[in-house]
Formats: C-alpha cells, structure tokens, sequence
C-alpha cells in the first residue's frame, strides 16, 4: 500500500467531508453508462411498446440498481481496493467516503431500484433487476472472486442481466430473444476481463484475488481468451438467423467479429514483453467498441424500423 | 467528455449558480411561464396538474438552495458539503414523487384525478367513512 502513496482508511471517514460526486462515484458512472445502452436496446428491440414515461423510469431503475450493486461492491472490497492500482482511488479508499456510508448508500437504492420498477413498471422486470444485483454483490463480489479463477465467468452474468430486464420491462417475460443479447454480453465478459487481466495481473496478485493469469498463468488465460472469443463471435452473430438482428447487423457483427477473433489469436501469439501487453490493451479496448456496436446497430435498426413502420 | 470530466463540472455547478442568483429567478419565471400556458392549454387535467406540481417543485427546490446559500455563508468546507449532500437528497426525494406522480397517470389514465371526493351514501371515496 505505501509504494501506492495512497492513505487508505476504510473503516470510516473522520471527518464528514464526502461530497455528492463521490457518492456519483460509488456507483461506477462508466459501468451504468453500458448497462443504460443495453437496457435500453433490450427495450426498443422487445416487441410492443412502453409509454414513454414508464421507459424512462425503467432505465432510470434499472441504472440505479446497477450503481447501487456498484457501491455495495466498492463497500465490501475497500480492502483490496486500497491495494490495487486501478481501484485505489476510489472514494472508500481515499477516504472520501466511509464504508458505513457506502453500504447504507448501496443498500437504500438497491431497494429503491428495486421496488420502484416493481410498482411502476412491472414486477418480472422487478424481480430480474433484484436478483442481479443479488447476483452481483453475494454471488459473485462476496463468493467467487476471491474464491475461483471462474469469477468473472460466472459473476459476468450480473452485467449480462440488463437487456433482459429492459426487455422485460416491455414484454412482462422472458423469450429467446431476450437470453440471447444476455448470452452475447455473457460471453464477451471473460475475454473482455481477461485481456484487461493480463496486463493488470501484478494488481490481482499483489491483494490475491485468484484471476486466471494469477493461478493457471498468462498461457492457459491466452488458451482461455481464444476459446471463449470462438464461442462469443458466433452468438454474436446469431440475433440475425432469429429475426432479431438486420443484415446491417449481420454485416457489422460478421466484420468486427473477424476483426475480434483476429486480435484474440494475436493475444495468443504475442506473449512477451511490451507487445504482448499492448496487444491484449487492444483486444480489452476493442471488446468495448464491439459490444458497443453489436447493441447500437441492433438498436438503430430497430428505432429504424418502427419509423418506417 | 469524460464522465469524471462530467461529475467535476457538475460540482462547480453550485458554486457557478450562486454567484448568479438571477440564473434562478430566470429559471423559476420560465417554468412558471410554461406552467401557465399549459394549464390555459389544458385545463386543470392531469397534464395541467404535473405541469404545475412541477413548477412548485422547481421553485422549492430553487429557493432552498437560495435560502441554504444565504444560511451557510462563512461556514467550513464540511458544512457546506454537508448542505451539498442534503440538497442532492431533497431534489432526489422531490424527483421520486413527481416521477410516481406521472407514473400513477400513465397507468391510470388522466381521468384519475376527475372522480368525486363524496359519494352520496358512499361517503369519502377510499377513506371508508361515510
């Protein structure tokens, strides 16, 4: 911790000097930002129709509870955070926030959330937002990630959740359509985390979370980022042979699919040095600009579509 | 824009407002302008209504924040985040109403609001007295 220069007390702030961007910062801004996007595609992409109003407030909660399940996860690993590069700047442990704060703070909108799309939307979407962020703060932030490599396997499913509940929100259930755009995010999760991973290890192994480059070592995470790229990219394909996707669709996801599985087999060729670093930074940055483009066109083209329509 | 770019912006928004009271009176007028020309449009409907309700709440919500200003001029950093904190909460807590307000409309209709109070030998409709 000191070769961080980070002064990290996460039993409690002293003094109250927290101010409301830090609690904005508890509920990990970037990552509501990608659960807004998909819920939002799950919604225009489900058959029928929300009134406007009711859309809103289904975002609105779905976006809360996911910052909600954020700050619980930032309240229970402050320990591990203060010791991280990547998480020491974080408000519990710099000591803008205390824990205390932060797991009233999660707590609250996590019920809130919770009850809020329940009451006003509809209570399948209700029950799905509240088991993932069940999922996420007790499956996989308390029992697997420091318990299993699998971690971000299994736990990814929390952050694969979102389409579905906007899905739901419109439609009141669950169809094929709507497991798959979880199944995309699902998939794209491990090897997304394990390029981030790579050249991130010395984090996870400095505070012992058991990451795949930590325990089985760089080579089998390399194995592991192919395999997991091979069945990712064809289900990424696959909303256009169920009517779920256009061929715009079709064309982008097949483009940037090959591009992806390009750069998962150079993370495997390239293992040393700088360059191998680099390229497992590019295969992390370009995993976000594909999901971001498999949901976007997915969602232009359904916007398109009711235009025309 | 970053979103932490966002978020520091947003943070200087207080500081930015208070130098500028007249940017409060602008909005309050403005939101009440546009209150009065949707009632006259609607009439006292449910649109007419939320258009109201929301212009109150603007207006609270605005002269707390003025009032608040005024309060803890020459008070320490800590209780001025304080206040910070506690603004955030009320404008939330107000946005939740207004926000189940609308969504009682869109689910019940705008007629909602268009019942009687007292029903002749039903009594005071939903309180159980007659």
């Amino acid at each position: 911790m000191a070769d961080l220069g980070i002064q990290a007390d996460i039993s409690g702030t002293r003094e109250n000097i927290s101010d409301v961007g830090d609690f904005f910062a508890l509920m990990k801004p970037r990552v509501m930002s990608l659960v807004v996007f998909t819920a939002l595609t799950g919604m225009i992409a489900a058959p029928g129709s929300i009134h406007p109003v009711l859309g809103f407030i289904a975002i609105l909660a779905i976006s809360i509870g996911a910052g909600a399940s954020g700050a619980l996860n930032m309240w229970y690993d402050a320990d591990i955070d203060a010791k991280m590069q990547r998480t020491a700047a974080r408000p519990i442990p710099r000591g803008r926030v205390s824990a205390d704060d932060a797991l009233a703070f999660g707590s609250f909108l996590s019920a809130a959330s919770v009850l809020t799309l329940g009451l006003l939307v509809n209570w399948t979407a209700g029950g799905l937002l509240a088991f993932t962020i069940g999922f996420y703060v007790f499956v996989y932030t308390m029992w697997l990630k420091r318990r299993t490599p699998q971690n971000i396997v299994i736990g990814g499913a929390a952050g694969a959740f979102p389409p579905m509940v906007g899905w739901a929100a419109v439609t009141g259930g669950v169809s094929v359509e709507s497991v798959l755009l979880f199944l995309i995010i699902f998939l794209w999760t491990p090897p997304h985390f394990w390029a981030l991973s790579l050249y991130r290890c010395r984090d996870y192994e400095r505070v012992g979370v058991p990451m795949l480059p930590v325990v089985a070592g760089p080579a089998e995470t390399r194995r592991q980022i192919v395999l997991y790229s091979l069945l990712f990219v064809p289900v990424a394909i696959s909303p256009y042979f169920i009517g779920l996707g256009g061929l715009s669709y079709l064309a982008v996801s097949s483009i940037l699919g090959a591009v992806f599985l390009k750069l998962a087999f150079d993370v495997r060729r390239i293992t040393e040095g700088r360059e191998g670093d680099a390229t497992a930074k590019k295969l992390f940055l370009f995993s976000i600009l594909y999901l971001f483009a498999l949901f976007g066109v997915l969602l232009v083209e359904k916007i398109v579509m009711r235009v025309m329509a | 824009m970053s979103s932490v770019e966002a978020a520091e912006k947003l943070k200087q928004l207080p500081a930015w407002l208070k130098e500028r009271p007249w940017v409060r009176n602008a909005v309050t007028t403005l939101v009440w302008v546009v209150a009065a020309f949707a009632v006259q449009k609607n009439g006292y409907n449910a649109l007419g209504i939320a258009f109201l309700v929301t212009a109150v709440f603007i207006t609270v919500m605005l002269g707390l924040i003025a009032i608040a200003d005024y309060v803890s001029r020459g008070q320490s950093d800590t209780t001025q985040r304080q206040r910070a904190r506690n603004i955030a909460i009320a404008v939330a807590l107000g946005a939740m109403v207004l926000m189940f307000y609308a969504a009682t409309i869109v689910r019940m209709g705008g007629n909602v609001v268009n019942r009687p109070l007292v029903i002749p030998g039903a009594g005071i409709v939903g309180s159980g007295l007659r």
